[in-house]
């Protein structure tokens, strides 16, 4: 079970979120009425044209949307890092009753403490290391390419960033595109069509839905995060086929997460690729918000799992989040990232990524696979694991319902009331924190939500100073809810992260308590198991692959980019290269018994 | 008493009608009735005339004599007919009807404890987990990707490693070559001073933005662009989009669902067609630039709503105002004139006329003499001549703020990088005329149109090649058919791999070679594409063309 199925909203809080809402329609109806009573010749809208809204969109954009527009875009003056400068708002003077009401900048700006932006591993501001090549790269290939990719688009930096990708996610190929959104929903239909079928994860983002419809596969929907659905829907769905027709499905293909971005759950990717393989069903999994961020190297859902990239079809993530810059991946097998360079809208027709972006993205990826000859990249995956850890604990010992994983540095703090959702948008902005609130339509009406995302550019005395913060406006919202299945799963699952990640003798004291005033440091105990490990514990078979290869296309690099070579090499030789950690060798020695630990952990924590 | 009966059968038959009401289930009630009334009936008059029968045993019956018969009748009537104790209405009057209402009432009780069984619509018995196991086995899915086998396949993408003015630095060769593949139309990727602000934007913002517009993605220099924007087109409002082809794919879905209506010309490009795929709107493709078509497929859909007695529903029609995969230009003025009779809203994709064409560069519909709100949404990419990477699109207030709720495009996705704002503003600001009405983009534009012309006018005379549109468009996409088609789209298709190829090896141009997806509805013909661009001199002009004749002359030859 998900941490998402153990919250039930409390029965008073429905009932005055209910309240509200009602409250907020009837005056807008009112409102509605007086406004075209002293304006009764003003129509709206040109004669003969259907109206841009249909009438009951429009009212709740008008009069709902409209009072809470505040809440979101926020314009920044600043680079996305740990503070940015929030510009200062008003409304405007010529809003009225019948457009969506308008707010403008005034000038001036807010210097808060950014709990906002995906940039999970700090590359989102001026980097030492990325900015000066990026900026290089502005000034060799120029600020765009002006052309998709098959005519003049293809430069040499992004020859590089295929390969690089390719390699860090230990696949055979990949093949990149300018923009996340138009990844999915470009490479989605040049993948299934008409007699294919697509199982589809509940909370998918916009972008593969976009990419589903626009192929045109059918589609089910499997619950949220739930592999034995998907095995029922698998089943049923080979076994009756095409519907009307009854003809089996030309190929079946699976989508999931990493990540999910409102959950802030990690996909459960072993039972999913087992229940997938099973059926011989393909699976796709997107990683906009795990890469990077997930792994102890950063490679994401599969190294977090330890499952095998080579067991995903298709492995799609996003340069925007972790790698601060913009565009997406696609990497998997040679023939499938050989397909999409003949197929795919978004190669052939798009412009190619800006060379400054591939740039950024190339550099930060040096900075993950330590080949800049610094250990940065892996102080910046320990800080965001730290960092996110420790205000999920903190969040949670303060009575708040967290939802969300471990490690994840994505954390929804449920407010279950609209009006609750708005008044912290608001109080947390006033003591200078920006944080992102999300509700109806992006959530159940009951289930609004605000979320934030944790990075590695964070100091403890930032986290320390906005958590203080929160204490106040959480008193003022009345967001203690405690909810204690939620409580009870999160720590259950805390165990089993710990165990699985640093061995069993610590299971015992992890607690969701100890983590959160610092008597237990994961960090430390992470250190201490990779010393353990370097001691001469030998190293499981999916990390050695991923080095054997990194040895294997070591000489190709080196030879175009001699300038390189040396941090190439330094690195090898201080063992900077990927996964050391002890859990990639322990599942992979036992995938079975990790699955059955697993699945006892939850239904223990039932 | 005799109607009391029949109120009795009405009741059997109506009372199983109001617990399921299939004629099966009529005719079995009926028989159940009879099977049980019947006996009940006969047992008593047989116990009746047994019991007369013995009354009369002292008169001898002589059946054998006529008088015997006669006797023996009256006998019977005596019983049977009217008065007699037999006769039904005897039977009726001394509480036979009790007996018989009873029995209905027993029928029915009967009924009502019955289960109602169910006609089962399919014959067919529900798969068993055995047979669904079996099942499972036994499907082979098709592999994730068709084989490659037997296709042709595209040349390797060149990869370029340098710039310089309008020639490029290949990998693999040493020589720079002149690059008409890039539609930088006004040099602005490449611009010094356009470049200097770039960098200095990342050096303060970073490269990404690191989140969508909604949440903390938005940073000033996005409103700027908007705004910037909004000034040059004369509109209320703009929005800005991440990437080209995500634009107008998202902007279609956002203005039109299930019950509208959307016209389009049958040469649009790929993002068109999938934003209508994707909205799930009607969609109706008019022949290209026939107008008389367009007219006739709005005049059925009128007829049709008529007919049906629909509500008015959103109507869009959608062409380009240069078509990118053939370099000629829609007929803005008719179809604007078109769209104003029947009242449908109408979306021009600028992306290639924008900065091109018009005496400001706003494009296609400045061109044809449309005013600035006479067209509902303007869209554009950015990655055109503006040198940067991106979309927007321009309108009403009302037209834009809706995209910015129900855009997916924009809602979901991270914004644009703050550099290629920047980028995109710098060069709206050299098309942004001064007091006396001129401005450098001004000169660009008109340079533009002199490379245009030369080009179009030394490419149209190249023997095997026929350039689409003619020498006379102002268009910068020049689209390169062959003059004589083998009739296989594959051989053509290999046959302009070849002539770019031996463009390059031998005349040192680089072209590029339109190629198409397999979800593109419709396959335009081969074509090389040569985009006209500020950076070409005459020199370069006349080496594109020499080389071109002569690599013509060579691969159709060969």
């Amino acid at each position: 079970m998900s941490s998402g199925d153990t919250i039930a909203p409390p029965f008073f809080s429905i009932l005055s979120a209910l309240f509200i809402l009602s409250a907020a329609s009837i005056f807008g109806k009112i409102r509605d009425v007086i406004y075209f009573l002293l304006h009764p010749f003003k129509v709206k809208g040109r004669t003969g044209y259907a109206p841009i809204r249909d009438p009951t969109e429009d009212f709740y954009m008008r009069r709902m949307y409209g009072r809470i527009v505040d809440c979101w875009n926020r314009p920044i003056c600043s680079a996305p890092t740990a503070w940015v400068d929030v510009m200062k708002r008003e409304r405007a003077r010529d809003t009225n009753g019948i457009d969506i009401a308008h707010i403008v900048p005034t000038g001036g700006h807010i210097r808060c403490l950014n709990l906002s932006s995906y940039n999970y591993l700090g590359f989102a501001a001026f980097d030492p290391y990325c900015t000066p090549r990026a900026v290089g790269a502005i000034e060799n290939l120029g600020i765009s390419s002006c052309s998709p990719r098959i005519h003049a688009g293809t430069t040499s930096v992004h020859v590089e960033l295929e390969e690089l990708v390719a390699r860090f996610l230990g696949v055979e190929d990949a093949i990149t595109y300018g923009m996340g959104f138009a990844t999915n929903s470009s490479t989605i239909p040049a993948l299934v069509g008409k007699g294919c079928l697509v199982i589809s994860d509940a909370l998918n983002h916009s972008s593969i839905v976009a990419g589903i419809r626009a192929s045109s596969a059918k589609v089910k929907v499997f619950r949220h995060n739930d592999a034995d659905h998907l095995e029922k829907l698998l089943k049923l769905a080979i076994a009756e086929g095409q519907p009307r027709s009854h003809r089996p499905w030309k190929k079946i293909l699976v989508i999931v997460e990493g990540v999910y971005s409102m959950e802030g759950e990690t996909c459960r990717l072993k039972e999913i690729v087992e229940v997938a393989k099973k059926y011989r069903a393909y699976t796709y999994l997107d990683e906009a918000h795990s890469i990077g961020a997930l792994g102890s190297t950063g490679r994401g859902c599969c190294e977090h799992w330890g499952v095998n990239p080579r067991d995903v079809d298709i492995m799609m993530g996003t340069f925007t989040k972790s790698f601060g810059s913009c565009g997406g991946y696609i990497a998997g097998k040679r023939e499938v990232v050989e397909h999409l360079r003949r197929h795919s809208p978004a190669h052939l027709y798009a412009c190619s990524m800006a060379p400054g972006c591939v740039e950024q993205v190339t550099s930060a990826l040096h900075v993950m696979m330590g080949m800049d000859g610094t250990d940065r990249g892996k102080q910046k995956i320990d800080q965001l694991h730290d960092n996110a850890n420790y205000v999920r604990s903190r969040l949670l010992t303060m009575g708040l319902d967290v939802l969300g994983s471990w490690d994840s540095p994505v954390m929804p703090i449920m407010t279950y009331n609209a009006a609750k959702m708005v008044a912290f948008s608001r109080l947390t902005l006033a003591r200078k924190l920006a944080m992102v609130v999300v509700g109806f339509p992006a959530t159940p009406v009951l289930l609004t939500r605000t979320r934030i995302c944790i990075s590695a550019s964070h100091t403890r005395e930032d986290l320390d100073w906005a958590i203080e913060q929160m204490e106040e406006v959480v008193d003022l919202c009345m967001l203690r809810y405690r909810t204690k299945a939620l409580y009870q799963l999160v720590e259950s699952e805390l165990k089993h992260h710990v165990k699985r990640h640093f061995g069993p003798e610590h299971v015992e004291r992890a607690t969701i308590k100890a983590l959160a005033t610092g008597e237990l440091d994961l960090r430390r105990l992470k250190d201490q198991s990779a010393k353990a490990v370097e001691g001469g514990i030998g190293v499981g078979g999916n990390a050695q692959q991923q080095q054997q290869q990194q040895q294997q296309q070591q000489p190709q690099s080196t030879s175009a980019k001699p300038k390189r070579a040396a941090a190439n090499s330094k690195a090898q030789l201080e063992g900077k290269g990927p996964a050391t950690s002890p859990r990639n060798g322990d599942t992979h020695r036992k995938p079975l018994a990790s699955v059955q630990a697993h699945a006892k952990a939850f239904v223990v924590s039932k | 008493n005799t109607l009391h009966v029949f109120a009795h059968i009405h009741v059997i038959s109506s009372s199983p009608s109001g617990i399921g009401s299939s004629m099966s289930r009529h005719r079995v009630v009926a028989g159940l009735a009879l099977a049980i009334v019947v006996p009940l009936v006969s047992a008593y008059l047989v116990a009746n005339a047994s019991a007369a029968a013995l009354s009369d045993n002292e008169q001898s019956l002589n059946f054998f004599s006529l008088s015997g018969i006669a006797n023996a009748f009256r006998a019977f009537w005596d019983i049977v007919g009217p008065g007699g104790k037999l006769h039904p209405a005897y039977f009726l009057e001394h509480k036979g009807h009790l007996l018989i209402e009873g029995a209905l009432i027993l029928v029915i009780v009967y009924l009502a404890l019955q289960h109602s069984f169910k006609v089962r619509r399919h014959a067919e018995e529900p798969l068993t987990e055995k047979e669904i196991d079996q099942l499972c086995k036994e499907w082979s899915p098709e592999p994730l990707v068709p084989s490659t086998a037997g296709e042709l396949a595209p040349p390797e993408s060149h990869v370029i490693t340098g710039l310089e003015g309008p020639y490029v630095y290949l990998k693999g060769r040493k020589e720079k070559v002149i690059n008409v593949a890039s539609s930088n139309y006004l040099n602005m990727a490449n611009n010094k001073e356009n470049k200097i602000e770039s960098i200095e934007t990342v050096n303060t913002y970073g490269v990404g933005s690191c989140g969508p517009r909604g949440f903390y993605g938005t940073i000033d220099k996005h409103l700027d662009l908007e705004k910037e924007l909004a000034d040059f087109y004369d509109t209320e409002a703009a929005i800005i989009y991440s990437y080209d082809v995500a634009t107008i794919a998202s902007i279609i879905p956002a203005f039109a669902n299930r019950k509208d209506i959307i016209i389009y010309d049958e040469c649009c490009s790929y993002p068109i067609q999938t934003g209508c795929t994707v909205s799930r709107a009607r969609v109706a493709l008019f022949k290209h630039n026939d107008m008389d078509d367009l007219t006739r497929i709005i005049e059925n859909f009128e007829a049709e709503e008529k007919a049906k007695n629909k509500p008015l529903c959103r109507k869009l029609i959608v062409v380009e105002g240069i078509y990118s995969n053939y370099g000629d230009m829609a007929q803005l003025k008719s179809i604007w004139e078109i769209k104003d009779k029947y009242k449908y809203r109408l979306m021009v994709d600028e992306s290639h006329a924008f900065g091109v064409l018009g005496a400001t560069g706003r494009g296609a519909c400045e061109h044809f003499g449309l005013k600035p709100g006479q067209v509902e949404i303007i869209a554009a990419s950015m990655s055109h001549a503006m040198g940067s990477v991106g979309g927007f699109c321009v309108g009403d207030r009302d037209i834009v703020e809706h995209q910015r709720l129900s855009g997916s495009g924009y809602c979901f996705s991270a914004s644009l990088p703050p550099y290629l704002a920047v980028a995109s503003s710098h060069m709206l600001r050299l098309l942004r005329p001064d007091k006396s009405g001129n401005s450098p983009g001004k000169e660009l534009m008109a340079l533009l149109q002199k490379r245009v012309r030369a080009l179009r006018d030394q490419l149209k005379g190249i023997p095997g090649l026929k350039l689409f549109g003619g020498a006379a468009l102002p268009s910068p996409v020049l689209h390169m058919h062959l003059a004589k088609s083998s009739g296989d789209a594959v051989e053509d298709q290999e046959t302009m791999y070849r002539i770019a190829d031996h463009v390059l090896v031998n005349g040192g141009v680089l072209v590029g070679v339109s190629q198409y997806s397999k979800l593109d509805i419709r396959r335009p013909p081969p074509s090389l594409v040569i985009y006209a661009t500020v950076a070409l001199g005459e020199k370069e002009i006349l080496t594109v063309v020499g080389a071109l004749r002569k690599a013509v002359r060579d691969v159709i030859k060969a």
